[in-house]
Parts: C-alpha cells; structure tokens; sequence
C-alpha cells in the first residue's frame, strides 16, 4: 500500500509495547542508538534479525475517548476510507477498525506471521490453487443488524473491482476468473464467484493459480458490504458517508467531517464478533481521528498537550524519542527504494547494467540514514523486507556503498562505449524529506562517478505521473506490503501485470516473470519463497533495475496514558486492544 | 443613492460573470484530465475505458461552449459536486463560509482596535517614542512572513506553555476549529476564543500595520485641514476635535482598505489557515485549484468574489454617512 | 505583504485620482534626491539594497558550493568554518542564503521589471485612447483584482509549469494590475493638461505625445511602485516556494529555506534566523526605499 508523500517514515504507527525479541523492556532505552546530535554517529547496517520482535498486549481498561492525531495528519490527500477505494495506509487505519475480512493475520511473532481464519470458519483449495472454498461463520452481522453472508462479499468484490468505481486497487480483483472484465467495465458481476447464504459458503475460482489468495482476501478491497450501503451508493464513492461505512469490524462509524478537515469519529460497535485473538469487545468507547492538514501541525499540536497521538515529523525524531513513548523501534514491512526506467536509453537496458550497479554503489545508505532519518531506520539488503516469509538477508550484491566498486564498474561500463547524453533525471514527490534523500544521492553519485543527478520534484499526483511511459530515469518509491507475502513485493512492484500502476520503472523482464509466475503457482510455501527469492536476485543482481535504500520503522508518539498502541509489521493498529488509563 | 446602489450591483454581477469567465477558461487550458481527476485511482493510471465512461457521464465531450453554459448554471446554483471528494460543493461552501467570515471579522476588528489606536497615537504624539516604535514595528510587521510569525507565536502560547505548566487559561491551542460554539453566529464562547485568537491575530498582524500607518498619515493631514484649525482655535478640547473632526475625514481611506481588506481576509487567507488548519475558503480554493478540481474552484472563486464585491459596496455606501458632502450620483471608477 | 493581503491592500480609494504633479523640472531629480537623502529612514534603506544587491553580486564567489555537503558534519550550529552554521543534509547554510538572497532579488526585480512593463503599456492605451477601450480594458482589470490572487497564482503556476521561470510570470501576470490602474490615471488627468491639448491640437502624433509628455508625468508614481513592488515580489515569491508551488527544490529558495528551518526548529533553532532576516531584511530595504521615494517624489496614496 503506497503511504503519502508527507514525510520521512510515511505512514507508520504504534508500538509502546512492541519490544524488541531479546531486548529490555524500555522502549525509551532503545531511542539512544538513533543519533540525535550533529555529530554523526550513524547506526550501523542492522542485522535482519533486529526486525524481528514479539508483539505484546497488556489488559487495557475499558471505556474512554483516544484523540488521534497521528493518522490523518496530512488530510488533503484524503479521498475515501471505503474499503472499496481506500488507497493510503492512513484511510485504511479506519477502514480496518471498521470492517473485517475473511483472513487476519497473527503477527505476535513479527517474523513469523500466521494466517487465521476471521469471519471465515475454515477454508478449502484445490490442488493448483485455483479454486477456493471459504466457509463462513454463522450469526455474525454488520453493525446495522444486517447477517455477514457470502453473499455480503461477493457484493463488495465485485463492487470493488467495478469499473465505475476505479479503485486503486480494484486489480486484485484480477486475481479472480473474469476479475480483468469487471475491470474494464464488460462485466459487472461474476460466475466465478459463488455464495451459498444457505450453505454459507464463498467459492471463488482464480484466473490463474495462486496460492496467495487467502493472505489477499485479508485486505480491505475484500470486505464484506451491506445491502444497505450498497442501495445507497452503488458503485460510487467518496469520504465518509459518500461510500461504504457499515461494517462488521470493532468500531462504527459514528460521524466524518469534510475530508480535509475536523474529524472522523468511531464508537464501539457492539454487534461485533471478535477478532483471531479471542477479543469480543474493544475496549475504547470512541476513537476520534483529528484531521490535520500537515503531519508538523498535529505534532506541535501534541507538543502543545493536544490529543494522545501525533506523527512525528521529519528532523525532529531525536527531541521526540527523548520525550515520549513511541513506535520509533517498531520494524514495519516497508521498503523505501528507487526504480530504473526499465527502457530508458540513458540508464536502461541490458547495455547500461553496470552503470546502474555502480550508481547503486554510490550511494552511502549509512549518511541517508543518520542525515534524513536521524538513523531510526534499516539500511535495506534488498526491496523485501525480513519478516516476509521466504527472506534473505544480504540478497543484494550492489546495495553496499562502495565507492571504489562503484568506480571501478563505471570505468568498465564506459569502456564498453557507455556515454550520458543529457541529464538523467531523479525524480521524488515532494516533501516528506524525499528532497533530502534525493539530494545526499545526488551529490554521493557527483562525488564518486562524476554524473551530475537532476532533482525533479513532482508535487502533485506522484505516483500517477511517474507511471507513465518514459516518465522514470530514477523515481523513488515507497510500499508498504497490504498482506505479508513476498508476492505483494515482487508482483505488485516489479510484475509486468503492474505496468502503468505500481510498477514505476515499467520493469518487464522475461525471465524474472517466469520466476514469479512458477512461484504463484507454488503451493509449498518454502519452495514459493525461494522461487520468489530468485526473482528478486534476478531483479537487483542481474538486471539492476532497483536501488533498495531503506525499510520502514515507526514514526509515532503516544502519550503514557495510552495502553497497547502496538503497531504490527503491516503499519495497522489492532484497534480493539488500544486502550486508555485515567 | 438606491439606483446607485442597484447600478452597482449590476457591475457587481458582471464583474462576477467576467471572473467566472477568465477562470474557466484559465482552468480549461490547465493540463491534466479531469476525467482522470475523477477516475481517481490515486497511484493506478485508469483505464481508458473508464475515464470514457467518466467522460461521457460529466458530459466532459461536450463543446466548450456547452460545458460554459452547464458549468455557469451548476456554479451560480452551487448544484456541482467537487471531482475530487464527490462532496457538493453546496456543502464546502456551507462548512467553510462562515468559518472565513468569523476569522474575517475578527481580524477587522482588531485591524481596527489596534491599527486605529496606534495611528491616531502615533500622529498626536508625533516623533514620540511611541511613534517610532509603532512605525518601525508597523514596518518590520510588514516585512515578516506571517508563516514564521505564526510558527513562533504557537511555539511559544502551545508548546512552550504546556511544557512549562502555564495555567489552562494562558495556553492556546496551536490548531484547529475548536468547539464552534458562536453566539449569534460571530461572538466565541470562552473556549472558542482561544482557537480563534491566533489565527485572528496573524491574520490581522500585516494589514494592522498598514492601518496604523495609513491612519497615522490621514490623521496628519486632516489636522492640518482649515475646518479643524477653526475648530481648535475655538477652543475645543483635544479630545473632541481628534473625535469630531480629524477622524471623520482621517478615515474615509481607513474604512476603503478595510473594506477591500474584508474581502482579502475571507478569500485569501491561504497561509493563516494553513498554519492554523483553519478551514476557511482560502486553503481550499488554493488545495482545489492545485488539483484542478473545477467545481470548487469556480464556486469558491464566487463565493470570495461576491464577498468582496459587496463589501466594497458597503464601504462605498458608507462614505455618504461618513462625510455627507459626498454624493454619489454615479460609479467613481 | 504576504498572500494574506497581497496586492489588493494598496488599492487606496481615490488611486485612480491620484497623480504626479504636472511640470516635470529639470531639477526634479535633484530635489528628490536631496528629499530622500534627508529620510534617514529611506537612506537605511538604500543601504540596505545596496548590500544586497552586493551579496547577489559578489556572495556566490565568496562561499563554498551550497549543493556539495559534508559526510559527517550536519545541524551544526554556527562556527567559522560554517558562520550561519550547517542544515540537515549538510550544506552550508551562509552558501544557501547567499544564493537564496541571489535568487530572490532576481526574481523580485524581474517580475517586477515584467510587471511594470505590462501595467505602462495597458495602462497608457486605456488612458490615451478612452472611451470603449478604457472601459474595457478598466472592466477586464476590476475583473482580475476580483479574483483571489491566491487562485490566479496556483492557475498560472498549473499552467506555466514550476520553477523560477514560471514564478517570475506568476509574479507579474498578477501585479501588473496596480501598475496600470495608477498609470491610466496619470494619463487621464495628463489627457487635460493645456500643453497636451495644445500639442494634440498642433498635430504632434499620439504616440509622440505619448512618449514625451504624458509618460515622465506617470513616472513618479511607478518609480515608487516598483520600488515597494520588488519587496511585495520577494515575500510572495517566499510564500509560494512555503506552499510548495513556487522555487522547486534544489533551486536555493529562501521561502523554502524557512518551510525546511522551521521543521528543523526543535533541533537547531538558530537556522530559521538566517533566511528569516534574509527575508526581512530583503522587504524591509526596498519598502523603506519605496517609502522614501514617495515622500521625496511627493507621490501620494500609492
């Protein structure tokens, strides 16, 4: 899930109580490594087992009011927190407390995460993984007493992958037999998707095989809607009551201002079911998301004693970290990165493989870090980040600064008649210290090759323009996984099915395709990561056409009043447990 | 005066009709799709089958001249839904009007208070030391970027007070709307004073400068007049014949730039309520206007425009009360 | 003035009625410099600009390169080798403000410069020929400063692109409007005059006329709007560049310079000091020069 432009760690939330595998107790402790100070004292490449950590809960009290401001602190880019068109880390934050799907994950083990049924009682595959049978849970219902029948998700999918409503996301709906027919708008519902309310079953036949499709039915784009909603919005959408609200998740939806500004307020939703971990009820009375127009506003905000959470802004995690609890520590599965534009005649192509390698050798992740990111966090090894089943460490060959290497490729790739006509452009959406970053890359690459970068800084609709053919020479990019899979990494960012979307460089190499469709289809989870393993070396060490750079961390604060704002490895809060003394 | 009145507010429309004009023709040649605004799909490009579809539904084929007549009607009845949010616009406007007015009227009336006061201070006690210091605060007021003013201001009235326990009545909060709590629709609540006070002071601060040194100088000038001369030559108290005579004429220019400047508050005040997350007009025409969101753009636009336009009228319909020698019989400019 | 109340606050009530005195003598220039020398105010002032203007000129040569930053030393606090002391990414920041003030003036002085040229030129044809084509012309100005500036400045800029070339336009597509206000008015009341009557009446061609007696009568007025137009260019140019829309990183931008200090502030205060008086400083000189000319030219209500 892409996370907004707004600044330094993106989206990122909780984690008081998220410790460290192995390490004290006292998340406070753990804030001295990052350097604060203007001596730079860097933190050194962390180990991958660093991000690996046990999420614990306490028993929070019940009852009280959480005033939020760390979620929804850069509000113009707000659109819909609809599970059907919700597109940023930020909106989902709410759609999660609102609406559950068929599969939840267990992250208690970050690196190890589970997959468990949620509103599903079990589910059925066959052998290649191209049919699904999901079994539902009797009695549950949405907030508005209306029953959660396979019927209720068959609506929302195919609402989801309507042409009409042109979700970000709709495309997973590809997955499913026909989905890309709903996409285009020659359909608008599907055979391939079966609901028995009597025998209360979902049977869903895939276009192709995956074995995947679980973990993806547990994003929002696969909740289940209301008869109620449905007749009342169809297939359009829009901020709060504009789309789909009624859900079957912890919390209701109580009221929601314009989507730029005032607040988006949740109560306890007491028809709900539970959630995987054995919670019936959740334990806020109400969750009240201030809308702020920029992350540096709600932060003094919070400095000034308003509200329980804030985002902290970039440059002042130091002064943070020394004052209040955070989630500074929290290992998320994010990846920040630059992609190559796949055919650009300058830095492209089979003939400029080693000039890529060595601008990725350029670059001194290690002053990035400490410089943008006050070192808070990991210098990545590669595009996926640990806690993905199938990881492994150091997988990249070209990610290491070294200038010499770095020298020595460029001289090679000149020798064999490499030349830079015009500029080569590094583009970045602005703000969020991607300026920086774009800045320190710049000036590593002049001081070690002698190519001078050019900083393009794109402010409006990003992702949209970059997308776009020949738009890429380098552009940054960001993702968070929507789903713990290494598929949501190398599918959604490198596939070829993701062109004109996520897929920012436009990458489409044959064999790295190969890889990731054997790899689809395997059903021996050891075996599909390793075959996505592959792809990725294909990805970085042969063709070089991404430049990992770091992986996410937390960036919240929260003030010691607050119970269990834990935040797990996808970025979204476990609602339900937060809690509040006093 | 009534036909004066109503052939002003028949400039008044037309003028209206020729920005309608030149900002939809600016936002028409703007690059950029609507359709693909409205597909949305935030990082996807959409398919082109869908932004057909949407094309086709917003009449987006249509003639330019059609899209004119059907964008005027959707304006002036404010019936269009913004590209973006899918909100109508009926309702941003509702929401974010009065909230520009409030701040707007608060700002005028300490651009008043203050810029008044410290003008007609400066300009009795001329080459005073309050003199000096209200010119030279008046000058480098001027010259400060409100968004640096305003950063130190919550530093010090938010963060600064928390961190240092001032009393709750001393600590304002750095943003927000507050409460909204208004007594007939302009008077704040206790609590509501203190998110209002901020944003009303740096709203205020640029053009309260302006005041002083406009009133001052007006103030100068009127003195020197003959009829104040005889005035004080007959023996008046100071105080009556600043009050009587001197600040009739002085704020004739006073009352213009206030007018002009109510319309100024409640459009553009982009900066104060973006540092405020004040939602007014201002913050959203400039966030609707980067986006190429037409509807809000044009309503909004309207709405400012209209705003302004009525609020130069008042002013010039207050000239007659304020110096009854002047009789409009026609539009000056 | 900021966005805030850009432009529209010098709209003054009889601004159309105003006007250079007639009789341009061959001594005015003396006499107002002798006025404006007197202003110990305006002469601070000039002193001012004149630094600046020196800074812009010479600065660049005397500091190291503001895109080449140290490794390891970065939000360091003034010291000699780095007098105004080093930002995030390591760069010098007395190099950054150097070549933001650099940056700044040029952009002030262009877009004012475009400006003015826009606003004589509307303004002289509306003034000269009258009737119908003033009355369009007047319409089509009333109409623009109707529309929030704010909104003429994000359409322009959407249109034009970003960057400096396009923030120089913006800047002038939507100042220009007082210019030719304040000139349309010198030529009304010029129009009158016996000697240009005298002279139309003998035949002397329009645009002679134009040229040789109606322009230096505007001229004093504009000569003051230019100099209080720069500083108008200069913090709205900072307040752009502080949304985002104006100077587009890395272009040294003192208004961004304050956008990125002020994120900053809690680590290294001292660095929102440094563009913020860059900036006063920069407004404050050519306001105080424009102040002084008027007092000195004996212009009023401009």
């Amino acid at each position: 899930m892409r996370i907004k432009s707004r600044n330094t760690t993106a989206a990122a939330l909780v984690a008081a109580l998220a410790l460290f595998a192995g390490a004290c107790g006292d998340s406070k402790d753990s804030g001295d490594n990052a350097s604060t100070g203007t001596d730079s004292e860097t933190k050194t490449t962390a180990p991958a087992s660093d991000a690996c950590r046990t999420l614990e809960y306490e028993d929070a009290p019940e009852g009280g009011t959480l005033e939020d401001y760390a979620q929804l602190s850069s509000a113009g880019d707000n659109t819909s927190f609809d599970p059907g068109a919700v597109q940023t880390l930020d909106e989902s934050q709410v759609t999660t407390a609102l609406f559950d799907g068929l599969t939840d994950f267990d992250f208690t083990d970050t690196c190890n995460p589970t997959i468990e049924p949620l509103v599903a009682e079990k589910w059925e595959a066959n052998d290649d993984a191209t049919e699904y049978t999901f079994t539902i849970k009797k009695d549950q219902v949405f907030s508005n007493g209306e029953p959660v029948l396979p019927s209720s998700f068959k609506r929302g999918w195919e609402r989801s992958g309507s042409a009409e409503l042109a979700s970000s996301y709709g495309y997973l709906l590809a997955y499913v037999k026909d989905g890309d027919k709903l996409l285009d708008g020659s359909m608008t519902t599907l055979d391939s998707i079966v609901a028995d309310d009597d025998a209360m079953t979902l049977k869903v036949t895939l276009a192709d095989s995956n074995a995947d499709f679980p973990a993806i039915v547990s994003f929002p784009a696969f909740s289940p809607i209301t008869k109620e909603d449905f007749t009342r919005v169809g297939n359009t959408t829009g901020w709060g009551t504009k789309g789909v609200t009624i859900g079957n998740g912890p919390f209701k939806l109580e009221s929601a201002e314009s989507p730029d500004t005032g607040t988006v307020v949740l109560v306890r939703n007491d028809t709900w079911a539970g959630n995987i971990f054995g919670d019936k009820k959740a334990k806020l009375d109400k969750i009240v998301f201030h809308l702020t127009s920029e992350v540096e506003a709600s932060f003094q905000a919070f400095e000034a004693g308003e509200g329980d959470t804030a985002t902290i802004p970039s440059g002042q995690f130091g002064p943070a970290m020394e004052q209040y609890p955070n989630t500074v520590d929290s290992a998320m599965l994010g990846t920040y990165f630059f992609d190559f534009g796949h055919d650009d005649s300058n830095v492209g192509g089979e003939k400029n493989v080693k000039l890529r390698a060595a601008i990725s050798m350029a670059i001194d992740r290690d002053e990035i870090n400490a410089k943008v990111y006050e070192g808070t966090r990991f210098i990545s090894t590669g595009i996926t980040p640990p806690g993905i089943p199938g990881f492994e460490s150091n997988l990249c060959k070209y990610c290491a600064y070294d200038p010499t290497e770095a020298k020595k490729l460029f001289k090679e790739w000149e020798a064999d008649g490499g030349k830079i006509e015009g500029d080569i452009k590094i583009s970045i959406n602005s703000g969020g210290g991607h300026e920086d970053v774009a800045a320190i890359i710049q000036n590593n690459v002049k001081d070690t090759l002698g190519i001078s970068l050019k900083i393009d800084a794109i402010e409006e609709d990003y992702f949209k323009v970059i997308a776009k053919e020949g738009a890429c020479q380098i552009c940054r990019s960001g993702w968070y996984a929507d789903y713990p899979t290494y598929g949501n990494f190398m599918v959604d960012l490198f596939g070829a099915v993701s062109i004109d979307g996520n897929n920012l460089g436009r990458y489409d190499d044959e064999k790295f395709e190969s890889l990731i469709a054997d790899a689809q289809k395997e059903t021996d989870d050891t075996k599909r990561g390793e075959l996505y393993a592959s792809a990725e070396k294909r990805l970085l060490n042969e063709t070089v056409n991404a430049i990992p750079i770091n992986w996410y961390t937390g960036d919240h604060v929260y003030r010691d009043s607050v119970v269990n704002y834990v935040q797990p490895p996808l970025g979204i809060f476990l609602w339900e447990k937060v809690g509040k003394n006093g | 005066m009534t036909t004066f009145i109503v052939r002003r507010l028949v400039s008044l429309l037309l003028t209206l009709l020729g920005g309608f004009t030149v900002l939809f023709i600016l936002f028409f040649a703007l690059p950029g799709d609507p359709a693909e605004l409205m597909a949305g799909g935030g990082n996807k490009n959409p398919s082109p089958a869908v932004v057909a579809a949407i094309r086709e539904k917003f009449h987006l084929n249509d003639s330019v001249a059609e899209q004119y007549v059907r964008r005027l009607g959707e304006t002036v009845t404010l019936s269009g839904t913004s590209y973006q949010t899918k909100e109508p616009v009926r309702d941003v406007v509702a929401e974010r009007l009065p909230n520009s007015l409030r701040l707007a009227v608060w700002a005028i009336a300490i651009e008043i208070t203050v810029g008044v006061g410290f003008g007609v201070l400066s300009a009795r006690r001329r080459n005073s030391f309050a003199d000096y210091a209200s010119t030279l605060s008046a000058v480098v007021m001027s010259a400060i970027p409100v968004f640096v003013l305003a950063y130190l201001l919550k530093q010090v009235t938010g963060v600064y007070a928390f961190q240092h326990n001032w009393p709750d009545a001393l600590r304002l909060p750095p943003i927000g709307i507050g409460p909204k709590e208004w007594y007939l629709g302009f008077i704040p609540s206790l609590e509501q004073l203190k998110y209002l006070i901020q944003p009303a002071i740096i709203l205020a601060s640029v053009s309260t400068a302006i005041v002083a040194r406009l009133t001052r100088t007006t103030v100068l000038e009127a003195s020197t007049m003959d009829h104040v001369r005889t005035a004080r030559s007959k023996g008046l108290r100071d105080g009556e014949v600043t009050r009587r005579h001197i600040l009739r004429n002085a704020l004739i220019p006073v009352v213009t730039f206030l007018g002009i400047d109510f319309g100024t508050l409640v459009g553009f005040a982009v900066l104060t309520e973006t540092v405020f997350d004040w939602p007014g007009l201002g913050s959203k025409v400039a966030r609707a206007a980067s986006t190429g969101d037409l509807p809000v753009v044009l309503a909004l636009s309207m709405v400012v425009m209209l705003v302004y336009g009525l609020a130069n009228l008042i002013v010039d319909v207050s000239y007659a009360w304020l110096d009854p020698r002047i009789r409009r019989n026609g539009g000056a400019r | 003035m900021t966005i805030d109340s850009m432009s529209l606050g010098t709209d003054l009530p009889d601004a159309d009625a105003t006007l250079a005195q007639a009789g341009v003598g061959r001594s005015l220039a003396q006499d107002a410099w002798r006025r404006f020398r007197r202003n110990r105010l305006a002469m601070v002032g000039l002193g001012i600009v004149v630094f600046l203007i020196l800074v812009a000129v010479i600065g660049p040569f005397l500091v190291q390169d503001p895109t080449s930053y140290s490794k390891r030393v970065f939000l360091e606090p003034p010291t000699n080798q780095h007098p105004f002391g080093v930002d995030r990414r390591g760069g010098d920041v007395l190099a950054n403000v150097v070549h933001g003030i650099r940056l700044s003036l040029f952009i002030g002085l262009l877009a004012t410069i475009l400006e003015t040229v826009i606003g004589v030129v509307v303004g002289a044809v509306a003034g000269w020929f009258g009737r119908w084509t003033d009355a369009f012309i007047m319409r089509f100005v009333d109409i623009m400063l109707g529309i929030p500036y704010i909104l003429l400045a994000y359409a322009f800029i959407t249109v034009l692109g970003k960057g400096v070339a396009a923030v120089v336009l913006t800047l002038a597509l939507t100042a220009w409007l007082q210019t030719a206000r304040t000139v349309r008015a010198g030529f009304l009341q010029a129009r009158e005059l016996e000697y240009v009557e005298a002279a139309r009446a003998l035949g002397v061609p329009s645009r002679r006329i134009m040229w040789r007696h109606i322009l230096p009568n505007v001229f004093q007025p504009v000569v003051v709007l230019i100099a209080v137009g720069v500083g108008s260019a200069i913090l709205a140019e900072a307040a752009l560049s502080f949304l985002g829309v104006g100077v587009q990183f890395p272009d040294p931008s003192l208004g961004r310079m304050i956008a990125e200090f002020s994120s900053d502030f809690p680590r290294a205060p001292y660095l929102l000091v440094f563009p913020g008086a860059a900036i006063m400083l920069s407004v404050l000189g050519f306001l105080l020069v424009g102040d002084g000319l008027r007092d000195a030219l004996d212009v009023k209500d401009v």
